[in-house]
Order: structure tokens, then C-alpha cells, then sequence
């Protein structure tokens, strides 16, 4: 008999684990990581198959007549096709292939720098809009009544005559068009395949507003009265002391960081893939809308007003944020908030202490664990596949309603809640005379518990692992895993 | 037939048999360095028939049986 490949097999485990995985964390770019390694699945593939061919000719068994075989041919070229097609249609829309081509720049002849500055008498008030292409600009409100540019120019070229000329096409202005005033760095003006950035440290009168475009770079303003407003495909931005509204639209970045603004803020990210890695807010005084995927960490601490975040699977809305709300890949926490306070997600562990207002909680997977502070308002809080920890203040008025449909409830509480075992789960009720509490799991044990009383031993906080949770860990004091 | 793993007929289809996986390699590696932009697959394709035309080769340079 001829010998049989392993590799159909392997294929195989590999496309199951890779949708588990996708299904399990979806805020991982699977799509992107796939568009940019396909390549590789094709060297493995071909290496799994020497290997084996050479393995086979040395134990002298009969080998195919042919090392590949014709449907294998088949799913090669078909995702030679796709890959090929879905990576260039993500390079036009302009992602995150552009911060490699700018990160390789020296590839492409040397770098040449030139100095820049420009100088305008403007209004106190006057709307800037910053034309910046890519690079950097730290943007910084002074008392005056003029803009004032320094920085420098990188152009990447062969030779100094070239450089020179481009240069020279590509100057740094500052014009008044209709009410605004427009500084430009002109890159657009650039023919042929030179790359150039503009680093710039630009203070403009504090009471103006600015608006800032940009393809691939950061954007740090401070002290600004006026509104700022952000707009690129891929940059950072960090933002500290303004006073008007804060509008950050971007399709890719790596940190947006807000503090001590003074109106609304609104985030806006693409949602595709790893659209942004890490955002912070702090110390808002208007109310907070945040969109888009992100893959690090978000942190919100001292917010005034509402808070609203939509992500890919995530949905939060929280009233008031004097404390923080923090999210990472799969875990939420949130300590002194005040409801409303709604979150639906699919795969996150959530942990809500010293929380006031009604509370709503709705997850397809993960522990929750709930500490209400002593005014609560009504809880209802679902998990399908996951442990609940409720703890109590003792004093609390609640209509307590536990129930889990295949798991055991513990009830440390005591009077007057009622346990009763329904089936495989359990259910626990009790009332006096306070709002509803709701706390229900599909799969998963109970725990409701007084505030104060001796907690159960805490377990080493368990490895970030991509596989499905064991059913019955004890629930995980926070902070688990940052 | 069988009887030796230096048989001309055996090392000719040892040959043919590492043609695909070879083939597959060389597509995977000119994809490779396509996708992180050094040399782009429009102008490494030829690799591949130049890797064919070896293979033939060697085929070809192993005895007849």
C-alpha cells in the first residue's frame, strides 16, 4: 500500500483550531495575521512533504508518483489567488502595511534632513487646520496671537540633488483660506516614489481650535481653549488640557490618550482587525463616546459625564465614572462607577465593585463578580457559560433571584435566602424588601456572599490561555491578569 | 526491483516525488518576500520555471533503467 500524507490531517486540526480560536477571542485579527503569513502555510506545507518523501525513500517503501497531488494543487493556487488579492486589497485601503514601508524607508536610498519654520500673525480664535501628511506634530497653545512653526523635513533619496529639489517642491506654508488658516506641508506636491515626514513642534494662540490631518504619524497636542479634532490613517495621538470638544477619527493607532479635557470626547477607530491597541481617558468632563476594535487595554478613570463604548462584540454604557472602568483582551473591571451601568460582550471575565445604580450585565462566556455598593439599584446580570460571585453589603436590601440551569449554588449569605435544587442546577431566593437582584448562569456555580465575611482561599491567578475556562475554578480576586 | 534504495527507476521517482513539495517552497518563499516588500512576485515569477527546469535536469541526469 502506498504510504498516506500526513498533511491533509494536519490541515485540518490547524483550520478547526484557528476558527476556535477566532470564535474563542475575536478581537484578534485573524484575517490580518492570515493576509500577512499565508506565505508560509505554503513553505510548512511543502517541508511537511520533502520531509516526508525523503522519510519514505529512506525506509524504501514505494513512493507517489508525484510528491503533490493534484487536488492539493488546487487549494495552492486558489489561495495563492485570494492571498494575494485580499493583501494588495488591503494595502490600497491604506492600514497597517504603511507603517512597515515607513519603518523600511532606508531601503530606499538614504534619509536627508532639512530644517523648517514658519511664522503668521493670526487671531486669537483662529481655526487652524494642519495639512501634516506624514509625521509628527506636537502642537502646543501659548498666549500670543501667532502660530509659530519649528521642525525638520526627512526626505528619503538617492542623492543630495534630488533630495534638494524635494525640498524645495514641497514647502512649508501657512495661508489663510476663507475663516481658516491652513498649514500645509505640501507632501502631496512630491512626485514619484520619495518618501518624506515632517516633524514639527507648532504653538498656536491657546484660544484657537485645530484640526489636524494626517496619514502615519503622531499628533501631541496641550493647552488648548479651542477644539481639537483628529483625523488619519494610522497615528497616535495624545491630548492633554483642552478645553473644547475632542474628536479623534482614525483607522489605525497605536495609543489615543486623552487627559483633563473639558468637553465631549469622541473616538472613533476602524473596526476592522487590530484597528488600535491601547486607549486612556482621563479626567473628562463631557461625555465619552469611544468606537472601533481595539486589541490592548482601555482605560477610563474620572469621567463626568456618560460613558458609551462600542467595540466589535463589547457594548458599555456607563452613567458616571468617578472611579475607573478598565478593559483588556477577555476581562472588564470596574470599581466606583454609577449606573445605569450596561455591558454585553461575548468572551470576558468581568469583575464590578462599589458600584451604585442599576446594573446590566449580559456575556456569552466568563465569571462575573459583582460587588454592589450599599445603595444599589436593580441587578441583572447573565453569564452563559460561567461562575458568578455575588457579594453583598451586609445591611443591603435586595429581592435576591440565583439561579444557575447545571451548577451548585453556595449560599454564605444565609437568612432569608432559600436554596432549592431544580434538575442539575440549583436555584436562591430571598427577599427584604429591596429591588430586584437577578444573577443567572447557563453553566457555572453560584456564590453569593456577605461583604466582610471571609473569603474563600484565592487561587493563583490562572495563565492567559486561548483554550475554553474549566468549569468550576473559585472565583479569581482582581486584578487577574493586566 | 526493490531490492536496492540506489535503483535507477526508484532515485528517478524519488526525484518526481520531490518535485511538488520543492515547487511549493519556492511559491511560498517568492510569496513570502513579496508580502514584505522586498522584491515583488512579478518580478521573482521566474524563479519558479528556473526551479523546474533543475528539477528536469536532474531527472534527466539520473541513469535510465
Amino acid at each position: 500500500m502506498r504510504p498516506r500524507s500526513i498533511a491533509g490531517p494536519i490541515i485540518l486540526i490547524a483550520i478547526g483550531a484557528l476558527f476556535l480560536l477566532h470564535n474563542l477571542w475575536p478581537e484578534i485579527a485573524m484575517f490580518d495575521i492570515f493576509l500577512r503569513y499565508w506565505p508560509y502555510l505554503l513553505i510548512i506545507w511543502g517541508a511537511v512533504r520533502l520531509v516526508e518523501v525523503l522519510v519514505w525513500a529512506g525506509t524504501r517503501r514505494a513512493l507517489p508518483p508525484a510528491g503533490v497531488s493534484g487536488g492539493e494543487w488546487t487549494i495552492v493556487v486558489l489561495l495563492c489567488v485570494f492571498g494575494t488579492l485580499l493583501f494588495w486589497g488591503s494595502k490600497w485601503a491604506p492600514s497597517w502595511n504603511s507603517d512597515i514601508r515607513v519603518r523600511g524607508l532606508e531601503i530606499f536610498g538614504e534619509r536627508y534632513e532639512f530644517p523648517v519654520s514658519a511664522t503668521k500673525e493670526v487671531g486669537k480664535d483662529a481655526r487652524v487646520v494642519l495639512d501634516l501628511g506624514r509625521g509628527n506634530a506636537r502642537i502646543v497653545g501659548t498666549d500670543g496671537t501667532q502660530i509659530t512653526i519649528n521642525g525638520q523635513k526627512s526626505i528619503n533619496s538617492y542623492d543630495q540633488n534630488e533630495a534638494n529639489k524635494a525640498d524645495q517642491q514641497t514647502p512649508l506654508e501657512i495661508v489663510s483660506v476663507g475663516d481658516q488658516i491652513v498649514i500645509r506641508t505640501n507632501q502631496d506636491k512630491l512626485d514619484g516614489s520619495r518618501r518624506m515626514s515632517n516633524d514639527l513642534d507648532i504653538s498656536i494662540p491657546r484660544s484657537a481650535s485645530i484640526e489636524g490631518r494626517g496619514r502615519y504619524g503622531d499628533f501631541d497636542v496641550r493647552d488648548l481653549d479651542g477644539g481639537v479634532q483628529v483625523t488619519s490613517d494610522n497615528a497616535g495621538v495624545r491630548l492633554e488640557n483642552i478645553g473644547g470638544a475632542v474628536k479623534v477619527d482614525l483607522r489605525r493607532s497605536d495609543i489615543v490618550r486623552a487627559t483633563k479635557i473639558k468637553g465631549p470626547v469622541s473616538v472613533k477607530l476602524s473596526t476592522r482587525g487590530r484597528a488600535g491597541e491601547d486607549l486612556e481617558l482621563d479626567t473628562i468632563e463631557g461625555p465619552v463616546t469611544v468606537a472601533g476594535a481595539f486589541s490592548g487595554e482601555l482605560n477610563f478613570r474620572n469621567l463626568a459625564k456618560p460613558l458609551r463604548f462600542e467595540g466589535v462584540t463589547t457594548e458599555l454604557r456607563v452613567e458616571k465614572t468617578p472611579g475607573f472602568v478598565k478593559m483588556a483582551l477577555g476581562n472588564l473591571t470596574a470599581e466606583n462607577v454609577q449606573g445605569p451601568f450596561h455591558l454585553t460582550s461575548g468572551t470576558r471575565d468581568v469583575n464590578v465593585r462599589d458600584f451604585t445604580g442599576n446594573l446590566e450585565i449580559q456575556v456569552d462566556r466568563g465569571d462575573l463578580e459583582l460587588r454592589p455598593a450599599r445603595q444599589s439599584g436593580r441587578i441583572d446580570a447573565r453569564t452563559r457559560n460561567g461562575e458568578v460571585d455575588l457579594v453583598l453589603p451586609s445591611g443591603a436590601k435586595f429581592d435576591l433571584n440565583a439561579s444557575t440551569s447545571r451548577g451548585e449554588i453556595s449560599n454564605e449569605y444565609g437568612a432569608p435566602l432559600k436554596l432549592e435544587t431544580v434538575g442539575r442546577g440549583a436555584s436562591l431566593r430571598g427577599s427584604n424588601g429591596g429591588p430586584p437582584v437577578t444573577v443567572t448562569t447557563d453553566r457555572g456555580s453560584i456564590t453569593v456572599r456577605r461583604a466582610g465575611t471571609a473569603e474563600p482561599p484565592a487561587p493563583p491567578a490562572p495563565p492567559p490561555s486561548i483554550l475554553p475556562r474549566k468549569l468550576s475554578p473559585p472565583p479569581v480576586p482582581e486584578p487577574q491578569r493586566q | 526491483m526493490e531490492g536496492t534504495s540506489t535503483s535507477p527507476h526508484q532515485e528517478r521517482s524519488l526525484i518526481a516525488a520531490i518535485r511538488g513539495p520543492v515547487l511549493m517552497i519556492t511559491v511560498g518563499a517568492l510569496f513570502a518576500i513579496d508580502h514584505a516588500g522586498l522584491y515583488s512576485f512579478s518580478t521573482t515569477w521566474p524563479a519558479i520555471l528556473i526551479v523546474l527546469g533543475v528539477m528536469k535536469l536532474m531527472e534527466r541526469a539520473s541513469p535510465r533503467s
